[in-house]
């Protein structure tokens, strides 16, 4: 894991101290609220319906155990006892008081961790696959290159008032767990003809009211332009991307309204010109920051695993979680585990401070002290030995964290909606556990198969319902909410805007119409083998429109 | 329609209500009722002026019912100001223990739904604060 050097440390501790006496001036009364509120704003503190937010950062979604400690003392010391890992590998703390903010702070300065580039219109915090570094199927860890990102662009002069946000997403295997193409840019590790390393270069996706998939704008950029080339896109976006309509400035609408080719010139045109020295990244420097994400000391273990496969073979539900929620390695005789946090019914990524606790000792103990966090909001142990996963999972179990539905209909991806947000237009959260409960995780879900539901409370679009294979949007319509369905999105290699089915449905309809869309599919499925995405796109929308709102 | 006036406590960012007696307070229930627009008007100017003393944050006219078993928000977005989120959100270690058990082998549940459930709102009646206009960009 990268670790802070002097200038990191004392960066952050100075960033602090600055928030501190601006929190002190706005209790005083000697800042007012709309000369606060930028200010906290850039330190990840929000308002929202029923307190503050604090946002915090979690660079590419790497944790370590003392950092997820400490996330849990915070909950536990200053908040209510938990945490909502966000869709951004982010975490977000709830009701924190204004007046603690400082020292929360002050905590995660302890742990290497901070607020920055949490909010604002700046460049946001950097996101990765969540199994970089330990897939089998990676090309290149992207860790390394979403930390240089990361390095560059904090607090960046020239980038810290851009027209709206802007989100960097870095990918390294050839499955796109990053969702790089609804990001501003997307940067996906691929190798070219002559064998070197590079990225493909996607630019203008986003979700939000105005759904886009990114572009490729470049087959092939060498790994020391990958600043020059951020820069290059950065300075033509700040240039011409719209200040005069907040819902018209993401770059995704300049590319959308001037297109792609005219776009992907003016980048060349910028990066031809200044592909000056100060940018380039010298191939030492690279090594230094890949030398930080070095693949751990991993101790060879005998394959196949005995205590493994003895194990699954006795135990119908340890096979299941193997099945589920363990994906390969790239050091034979380990497995990558997800760690639901997608209880049966439960909040999808809150995790408690105590789930948080026992997660970090099972980090330290058996995944090399590393935790990643997914966009899928759950959490991940890269690194486990399968002689060790028994172990791992009786543990998790006995915490109730041993839910086999990674990639399941109940692996809900959810905004907080208006349980908490003062965006949010309808509550996603006690849909998503309706549809949990609904379908539970016994034979009917494994006979459903892989499913991703994505839900948002408004058209902000927190909650990816746009990509969902099934989405929802909860709006409001005439003082009532109203849920919208659209199918057939996708936030991998394949990526895709869902459709909207038709008209919307009540809170006490949507349940229900979920689980007609879901009957549809297994009424009209190929075969077992066949699963709802590959289904819908042999299907299309019919057959679900007609199920849903009867013959037009 | 009656109307009261809520705000965020500065200190904590906790929902207050202006009361009766002049001080900010955290129920509903406790909430000075005004009575007409302009009377609801007049106390805005109080409570703003609250804001620029340093007590609250962002006070607006919340418009409620009244009945002999109190004062209910109108919105569902104020009712769950006013109440907290609808879902049961605090950690209950070990609530879901159970989950790699046998137990989850059961087919699904069909009509659990654990939700407390608002009452239906009065259509007629909409105060509802738009993304637009609102001063903190929550999306991620």
């Amino acid at each position: 894991m990268y670790r802070y050097d002097e200038f990191d440390k004392s960066f952050v501790a100075a960033r602090v101290a600055q928030f501190r006496d601006q929190v002190a001036r706005r209790l005083s009364g000697e800042l007012d609220e709309e000369q606060f509120r930028p200010l906290r704003l850039m330190n990840g503190v929000y308002l929202q319906l029923h307190a503050y937010m604090l946002r915090i950062a979690i660079p590419y979604g790497t944790l370590s155990s003392r950092q997820l400690r400490k996330l849990a003392f915070i909950a536990r010391r200053y908040d209510k006892g938990y945490g909502h890992f966000t869709t951004r590998q982010n975490i977000q703390f709830n009701w924190p008081a204004l007046k603690d903010c400082p020292d929360i702070l002050n905590e995660l300065a302890e742990v290497e961790m901070h607020a920055i580039q949490t909010s604002g219109n700046c460049i946001r915090n950097v996101t990765a696959d969540q199994f970089a570094g330990a897939c089998a199927d990676e090309i290149e860890d992207p860790r390394p290159y979403a930390e240089i990102l990361r390095q560059w662009s904090s607090l960046h002069p020239e980038y810290s008032f851009l027209p709206r946000k802007f989100k960097i997403a870095v990918n390294g295997a050839a499955k796109d767990r990053a969702a790089i193409r609804v990001h501003d840019i997307g940067y996906q590790i691929v190798k070219n003809a002559r064998g070197e390393v590079g990225f493909a270069v996607y630019v203008g996706g986003g979700l939000g009211r105005t759904p886009f998939v990114g572009h490729k704008i470049r087959d092939f950029l060498p790994k020391a332009d990958l600043l020059a080339y951020t820069n290059a896109i950065l300075r033509i976006y700040n240039l011409e991307g719209r200040r005069d309509n907040k819902f018209k400035a993401r770059i995704k609408i300049l590319v959308h309204e001037k297109g792609a080719d005219v776009i992907a010139a003016e980048v060349e045109a910028e990066f031809a010109n200044h592909r000056d020295d100060a940018l380039a990244l010298p191939r030492q420097e690279i090594d230094r920051i890949r030398a930080y994400f070095a693949p751990p000391a991993l101790a060879a273990r005998a394959t196949p695993s005995i205590a493994f496969e003895k194990r699954k073979a006795n135990d119908f539900v340890f096979a299941r979680f193997a099945a589920q929620n363990v994906v390969a390695h790239k050091t034979p005789g380990y497995g990558i585990v997800t760690v639901s946090l997608k209880p049966i019914g439960g909040i999808p990524g809150d995790a408690s401070a105590e789930s948080m606790e026992a997660i970090a000792n099972l980090a330290e103990t058996f995944s090399q002290d590393e935790i990643r966090v997914a966009h899928e909001q759950n959490l991940v142990l890269p690194h486990v030995a399968l002689d060790d996963l028994p172990e791992v999972f009786d543990r998790l179990a006995g915490q109730g964290l041993a839910t086999a539905n990674t990639g399941l209909v109940t692996d809900i991806i959810s905004c907080p909606g208006l349980d908490y947000c003062g965006l949010a237009t309808a509550r996603s959260i006690p849909v998503a556990q309706r549809i949990s409960e609904r379908f539970g995780n016994g034979v009917r879900a494994r006979e459903i198969g892989e499913l991703k539901i994505n839900i948002s409370g408004c058209i902000n679009a927190c909650g990816h319902h746009h990509v969902g294979h099934i989405g929802i949007l909860g709006l409001e319509k005439s003082g009532s909410e109203a849920y919208q369905i659209t199918l057939g999105g996708s936030a991998d290699e394949t990526c895709n805007v869902g459709a909207i089915t038709g008209r919307s449905f009540s809170s006490d309809e949507i349940v229900d119409a979920i689980e007609t869309v879901v009957d549809t599919y297994l009424k009209f499925r190929a075969g077992a083998a066949e699963d709802f995405l590959a289904a819908y796109r042999r299907i299309g929308m019919e057959p679900f429109k007609e199920a849903l709102y009867g013959r037009q | 329609m009656v109307k009261v006036i809520s705000a965020n406590r500065l200190a904590d960012g906790i929902v207050v209500y202006a009361g009766r007696d002049g001080a900010w307070a955290e129920r509903l229930s406790q909430a000075k009722i005004f009575a007409s627009k302009a009377e609801a008007e007049a106390g805005l100017l109080v409570a703003q002026n609250d804001a620029k003393r340093n007590l609250v944050v962002e006070p607006v006219v919340v418009e409620v019912t009244g009945d002999a078993s109190g004062l209910r928000a109108v919105t569902l977005r104020e009712a769950i100001r006013a109440r907290g989120p609808t879902i049961d959100f605090l950690p209950r270690p070990h609530a879901f223990a159970q989950d790699a058990g046998a137990s989850q082998e059961n087919t699904a549940k069909q009509t659990t739904n654990a939700v407390l459930r608002i009452p239906r709102l009065d259509t007629r009646e909409r105060e509802f604060v738009s993304a637009t206009d609102s001063p903190d960009e929550i999306a991620r």
